[in-house]
């Protein structure tokens, strides 16, 4: 059973490489491929399993195609492609409902893997994104959280923080006395969070932003 | 009564240091010779506005008065030279009313040319108030001295009364010369009570000089408000300046710093590889491999940025995370051993990506010269120190004999951190690198930049 893959990439070479990659791994379908933000919205009427999606795209951010796809796809797997992995950028996409990030510079085989990992449950966390979810999460433990935003769990902190000590997850695993699948659900866990909490914010943001304007 | 301090002389008042006398620090007074000078113009103006702000209660409560006094004097001689005198007096009060009025309209700024115009006008009109008031004995019949002499002692503590309810200088001063001439006169020259008229004087005196001294320790108290206050506006502007320039000052090092980074990192492995490209002398996967290279530097730099990263900690956690891939491709198994320790503050910057090229370098060491099988890295709290280590069991070298640019580097770096770094490598036995970091109380800026 194949599943499909959309991907928005503006740079032509890295776009090409991924839909190679795509093309010939056997058990992917490419679903389509757009160039820019507007493009990649509209490619969001097909269904597909996966998206890839670049965030620097010419005509605004990926962001919103992230959002989009969020919305009207849940039970498709986002995926941000990034140059630096830089931090604000993924905890950025995640926020908006991203599940995982590959570093652009990987070689096609890798690429093909951890869409394949991805797809299969499993999320990538790097020390950074753990501390700043950490971060994120008891800054707002401590004022009345929003009602609807769940707080992470005792075990997802636990993971958390050994993820931002550097631990891989089989590691992890090992440490917690628990399988590295359960990690993973951990993980994605504290990410879909991470998306409501965002989410709750934002329309508490905008009920006060109503009030105040009268 | 006389705590002045600094801001008075000898005189009961705010008095402006001469200048003259001493050139040198004159400039360095320049400061508080122009505060003294602006503190004198806005005590005179406190105390003015103090007394002006309940004008409309001192007139009033004159014309009351007056009243009064002259209702128990028409009684008691039963005569109308009472309400005469009253008529008078009133009238005085009255006028000083409309020019307070006015005054209220207009409200010149604080030692304005034109303030000093009306405390001038204010003072004469309360001057011509002093007398009206005390011209009551001119009014009474000069033969009944029982009657006089009361006038005179109730006259003196109206005026007591004045000049206790507090007022400037100038005010006191006319108020009280207008009164006691006015009073004296009276008593001596309509009702020759010669006695009672230099009693009458000699109360006047210790009037004014009981309302000076309280007008002056009301001048210390405002004086010493607004030197409080003109410190701390200097003290906070001086440490604004300090904060503002210690920032700068950081902030041009760490650019300095990283300026350098650029420069003997990927700067010249840059260009190395675009020479050796150019001269047939590199292959395409050499290339790419050099590529690489630097693109994991830039990584680095960009992950030493990073806000959340400045625990050492987390910051050998990305290290981790981003060289997963070399160390997994050299086929070196690793141990990663991370105590649990709370973050003591954090790395600046610069000195996060010092701590990230000493142990990239100590690493990248093991996996490129040792050939070891395993490579263990570890952090540890040991007192108030961070002990991270970097070990591995391949050849070792021969500590003393090899001092590559690697090397040295490092230990440049661990004299920028403040750490202690010790290489123990045993030929055969493996290599085992020490960094001792000390705890962050603060993340100060006690670096000395080395990179120019």
């Amino acid at each position: 059973m194949s599943f499909s893959v959309l991907v928005v990439e503006d740079d032509p070479v890295f776009r090409t490489a991924f839909v190679d990659a795509i093309a010939q791994a056997p058990d992917m379908r490419l679903a389509g491929s757009a160039a820019s933000r507007a493009q990649g919205l509209a490619l969001l009427a097909r269904t597909a399993d996966v998206l890839l999606v670049d965030l620097a795209l010419p005509d605004g951010s990926g962001i919103d195609v992230i959002r989009e796809a969020a919305a009207t796809q849940p039970g498709c797997e986002v995926i941000v492609v990034t140059i630096f992995g830089d931090e604000q950028h993924v905890f950025d996409a995640i926020a908006a409902g991203a599940t995982g990030y590959l570093l652009k510079d990987q070689p096609p085989a890798e690429i093909v893997e951890q869409i394949r990992v991805l797809r299969a449950g499993g999320s990538p966390i790097s020390p950074v994104i753990a501390r700043r979810l950490l971060a994120r999460f008891a800054a707002e433990a401590a004022p009345a959280p929003p009602a609807s935003a769940a707080p992470l769990s005792e075990r997802e902190i636990h993971v958390l923080q050994l993820a931002a000590k550097g631990y891989s997850y089989d590691e992890i695993a090992a440490l917690m006395h628990v399988s590295p699948h359960t990690v993973q659900t951990y993980v994605k866990r504290a990410y879909r969070k991470l998306q409501v909490h965002t989410k709750v914010e934002a329309l508490a943001e905008a009920r006060r932003l109503r009030l105040l304007g009268g | 009564m006389r705590r002045k301090g600094k801001l008075s002389g000898g005189s009961p008042e705010l008095s402006v240091p001469e200048t003259g006398d001493s050139a040198a620090p004159a400039d360095e007074y320049a400061d508080e010779v122009r505060f003294l000078g602006e503190a004198r113009t806005q005590i005179e103006h406190a105390l003015f506005i103090a007394r002006f702000a309940n004008w409309r209660l001192s007139v009033g409560g004159a014309i009351g008065v007056g009243a009064l006094i002259a209702t128990l004097y028409a009684y008691l001689t039963q005569q109308f030279g009472a309400w005469w005198w009253f008529m008078l007096h009133a009238g005085v009060f009255v006028l000083i009313g409309l020019m307070c009025l006015t005054y209220a309209r207009s409200m010149p700024g604080p030692g304005s040319a034109e303030q000093r115009r009306w405390l001038l006008a204010w003072a004469a009109a309360t001057a011509l108030g002093g007398a009206a008031t005390a011209s009551l004995p001119w009014f009474l019949p000069a033969g009944r001295s029982e009657i006089q002499l009361s006038a005179a002692v109730i006259l003196s503590l109206v005026l007591l009364g004045f000049v206790v309810s507090r007022g400037n200088r100038l005010i006191i001063c006319a108020t009280v010369l207008g009164h006691a001439l006015m009073l004296a006169s009276a008593l001596a020259l309509h009702a020759g009570q010669l006695l009672a008229a230099f009693l009458s004087l000699l109360f006047a005196a210790f009037v004014l000089v009981f309302g000076l001294r309280m007008s002056g320790a009301m001048r210390a108290v405002i004086g010493q408000r607004l030197y409080a206050q003109h410190l701390a506006a200097q003290l906070a502007s001086e440490h604004g300046r300090q904060l503002r320039l210690r920032q700068l000052e950081s902030a041009l090092q760490e650019r300095r710093r990283m300026m350098a980074e650029m420069h003997d990192g990927f700067g010249s492995a840059l260009l190395t590889a675009q020479m050796q490209l150019a001269s047939g002398a590199m292959t395409a996967a050499d290339a790419a491999a050099v590529l690489r290279e630097c693109m994991d530097d830039l990584r680095l730099m960009v992950d030493a940025q990073e806000p959340s990263a400045g625990d050492p900690g987390t910051l050998m956690g990305m290290l981790r995370y981003r060289l997963q891939r070399r160390i997994q491709g050299a086929g070196v198994r690793l141990h990663w051993h991370m105590e649990d320790f709370l973050p003591h503050g954090e790395l600046d910057p610069a000195r996060a990506l010092d701590l990230l090229r000493l142990l990239q370098e100590a690493i990248s060491n093991a996996l490129r010269h040792s050939a070891a099988r395993d490579l263990e890295i570890g952090l540890r709290v040991r007192g108030a120190q961070i002990e991270i280590t970097v070990a591995d069991n391949g050849a070792g070298f021969d500590v003393g004999g090899r001092r590559g640019r690697g090397i040295d580097g490092m230990h440049a770096r661990a004299r920028r951190l403040g750490a202690v770094l010790a290489l123990h490598s045993t030929a055969g036995a493996g290599t085992r690198v020490t960094l001792l970091l000390p705890l962050l109380a603060s993340t100060g800026a006690t670096t000395q930049g080395e990179g120019a």
